[in-house]
């Protein structure tokens, strides 16, 4: 079946069911499949953890009987309906937080807005980690996940990484692997992305560069902006792109002012007096650096104006900020001068690495696009179509050519890492699932491709 | 990835209680148990896990290579600093003492109490402990002979007490054995209880770490002209091993190491 014939059938999905579950008596379980008229699951690359906001139109004193308090499990399990096979569902366990709002709909109606975490972030939050680590950041990270989190815990493999020690400084298990990711980069001076997926339960610690290379899902069939060429083409070349949101981006002052763009970072170790200075320039650091490792084949124009100036000299060679942290004390020094601890290197080329990574994480977000695009291939359960991967857009510009040698508006066109998403699901008739993708990337098209190029590719 | 871009800005304080000033790298520095973020367990956080602080000294000491006083802070005394990283709190700097009113019993979750490591060893005393576990099947079992010539000699050099430190001016030989820092073998002791998650402190750590030195690294270091320790039957040639061949002290008390493994023998085997 094409993409793009989706909506042929009736349902987008099925919702199997919605079982609410209460420790106070464990003799009830609910079943809300009826009483669901909206949700929204959220999905996020910064988050090892999915949430949900539940829309319950309550006719029988269901929130009233149960006295919900905060704490109830919701299980929520869906079926994909793309295609006749499709057998395999989603099943999503979450712990109420928070009812959000309620509103009557009439004397005898109302309805509640049920704010959910995945169950493993509701746990982590009742967990305190005060503990001595001494090891590398992914074995940390690692043992966190498996001791505390219960989940298979996916990583890219990269032996860069030296052991550390730490004490753990009162931290839920969430926050302490986070805490120690921050601190990581992989050779190439690239962030690590600590994040779920709604497609399974496993967990991810992935470098950016293995995200960013990583094939488009959608390479044969973009999520498309051009409506009016649609006729031009076979219609399986085509997701259409239902609505998008391009707002607040290239916002470059910003960058400069964190120091992102040139600055001056100075480490200072307190037990040696001994200070590291790094003259940070995202061009020459950053970018010529991607460029020389050939990281990124096709899109080689960078989200940074590195020709702009001011006073002759280009904006990432001024040092526009002055940035001094204590990076060391010897504080785990026994002797052993090759120990470090959270905030510390041993190599003074790794401290560039790490300012590199902050930056580029920081730039990836410089530009991004929200497209709004129907939702049935993310709940197919297949890992593909969920954050973490790639997707291709394709926009037209502003001329009125409507052929294959059209050109697309390169600003907005490309491949994005898929770096949130909201999944949108109508529960009536028929079922309506819709999801709206944060794309975000580093770099863009050279302007020598076509339309065409982008959807035969 | 830095909140503020000057570390001024990012100051927390803390109140802690010293529980080592014996610093390896002779700068005064303490190692502080901190109210609020090391917790009371030593499973969790063991004594030998916990940070070194640095401690600043009046502007009325030189504070240069040299010159001026040492930090004279004792274990048990309460103290204030700050920490140089903020909330990452990896990196403690005491600033001062906090007198208090000292009671036989300290309270609360930061308490010190000793490893319960050395508690789980079998035995009331620490020959006793020493004495059981050398002849356990943990890493090689030692006869009962081989065990008091190991332990005559071990009360010779410490009393086998894991924090003895040595008298000989500028030696600072540590622990049980009375490892030397001068030729690595106090780094060594740290190296392998902190890879293996042992108190360097503890008796359990000391005596871990003897065994494993006396399986491994021992066999390739010296030459075992007197034999080995393992195939030793009376407590006179395991005590003479042990001393000339681990402990190569200088002459003098081979007879005081015999007298000892006797007498634990007598006691003990």
């Amino acid at each position: 079946m094409s993409e793009n014939n989706l909506r042929d059938t009736k349902d987008d999905f099925e919702l199997l069911e919605v079982i609410y579950s209460s420790d106070r008596d464990t003799t009830i379980l609910y079943d809300l499949v009826n009483m669901v008229t909206d949700f929204e699951i959220f999905e996020h690359i910064d988050k090892p953890f999915i949430t949900a906001q539940i829309a319950l139109l309550d006719t029988t004193n269901f929130v009233q009987n149960v006295d919900l308090q905060g704490g109830e499990k919701i299980r929520i399990s869906i079926q994909s309906k793309e295609t006749e096979a499709d057998n395999d569902s989603i099943t999503k366990n979450f712990i109420i937080d928070k009812v959000i709002k309620s509103q009557r709909a009439d004397e005898k109606t109302e309805v509640f807005y049920i704010h959910c975490f995945e169950d493993i972030a509701f746990k982590s939050s009742l967990i305190n980690i005060n503990k001595f680590y001494n090891d590398t950041p992914t074995n940390i990270i690692q043992n966190i996940v498996s001791e505390y989190m219960g989940r298979n815990l996916i990583s890219s493999l990269d032996q860069y990484q030296t052991n550390m020690q730490v004490i753990v400084p009162n931290m839920h298990p969430i926050e302490a692997a986070s805490w120690i990711k921050n601190r990581i980069t992989s050779v190439d001076g690239l962030p690590y992305y600590f994040y779920s997926t709604f497609a399974n339960d496993d967990l991810y610690l992935v470098d950016l560069g293995q995200l960013l290379t990583r094939s488009p899902i959608n390479r044969k069939a973009p999520f498309t902006y051009i409506k009016s060429m649609a006729q031009q083409f076979k219609t399986d070349n085509f997701i259409p792109i239902l609505s998008y949101k391009h707002e607040n981006i290239d916002d470059v002052l910003t960058l400069i002012r964190r120091g992102y763009v040139g600055a001056s970072y100075n480490f200072l170790n307190t037990l040696t007096g001994q200070n590291v200075n790094c003259n940070f320039d995202v061009k020459e650091d950053v970018f010529d650096q991607l460029d020389e490792h050939a990281m990124f084949k096709e899109q080689k124009r960078y989200n940074f104006g590195s020709g702009e100036k001011v006073n002759d000299i280009p904006l990432s060679s001024h040092n526009s900020e002055i940035i001094t942290h204590i990076s060391g004390n010897g504080s785990y020094n026994n002797g052993n001068y090759n120990v470090r601890t959270i905030d510390e290197e041993l190599d003074p080329i790794a401290y560039k690495k790490r300012i590199s990574s902050s930056a580029l994480r920081h730039f990836m977000t410089k530009a991004p696009i929200t497209v709004q695009v129907q939702g049935r291939p993310f709940i197919r359960g297949t890992g593909d179509y969920s954050i973490g991967n790639v997707a291709r857009l394709l926009f037209l510009d502003s001329n009125r050519r409507t052929d294959e040698t059209a050109d697309p508006d390169y600003k907005k066109s490309g491949d994005y890492l898929m770096y949130a998403a909201r999944h949108s699901f109508s529960v009536r008739t028929p079922n309506r699932l819709t999801t709206s993708v944060l794309c975000a990337r580093l770099s863009m098209h050279h302007d020598n491709l076509s339309v065409g190029d982008f959807v035969n590719v | 990835m830095y909140k503020n871009h000057f570390y001024g800005d990012e100051t927390r304080w803390f109140i802690g209680r010293v529980v080592d000033n014996n610093d390896p790298l002779y700068l005064g520095r303490v190692k502080v148990r901190i109210h609020g973020i090391h917790t009371g367990s030593t499973q969790d956080i063991p004594e030998y896990a916990l940070p070194w602080a640095q401690v600043v000294l009046p502007v009325t000491e030189e504070g240069t290579t040299g010159y001026g006083s040492n930090p004279a802070i004792l274990p048990t005394a309460q103290v204030f600093g700050i920490f140089l990283d903020g909330k990452n709190s990896q990196l403690p700097l005491v600033i001062g003492s906090i007198p208090k009113i000292e009671s036989d019993v300290e309270e609360g979750p930061n308490t010190y109490s000793p490893s319960t490591t050395d508690d789980n060893l079998p035995g009331t005393t620490n020959e006793e402990k020493t004495f059981r576990y050398l002849i356990s099947a943990d890493q090689h079992a030692y006869t009962p002979v081989q065990a008091c010539g190991i332990i005559g000699n071990l009360l010779h050099e410490s009393g086998l007490n894991p924090l003895a430190v040595s008298q000989v001016p500028g030696e600072d030989s540590f622990g049980i054995a009375q490892w030397n820092p001068a030729v690595n073998r106090k780094q060594e002791l740290i190296e392998y209880c902190v890879q293996n998650g042992f108190d360097y402190t503890s008796l359990f750590g000391q005596l871990k770490f003897l065994k494993y030195d006396l399986d491994n690294t021992y066999g390739y270091r010296v030459n075992k002209k007197l034999g080995d320790l393992k195939d030793a039957s009376t407590i006179d040639q395991a005590s003479k091993i042990f001393e000339f061949q681990y402990e190569r002290p200088q002459k003098g008390s081979t007879q005081d190491r015999i007298d000892k493994a006797r007498k634990v023998f007598e006691r003990l085997a």
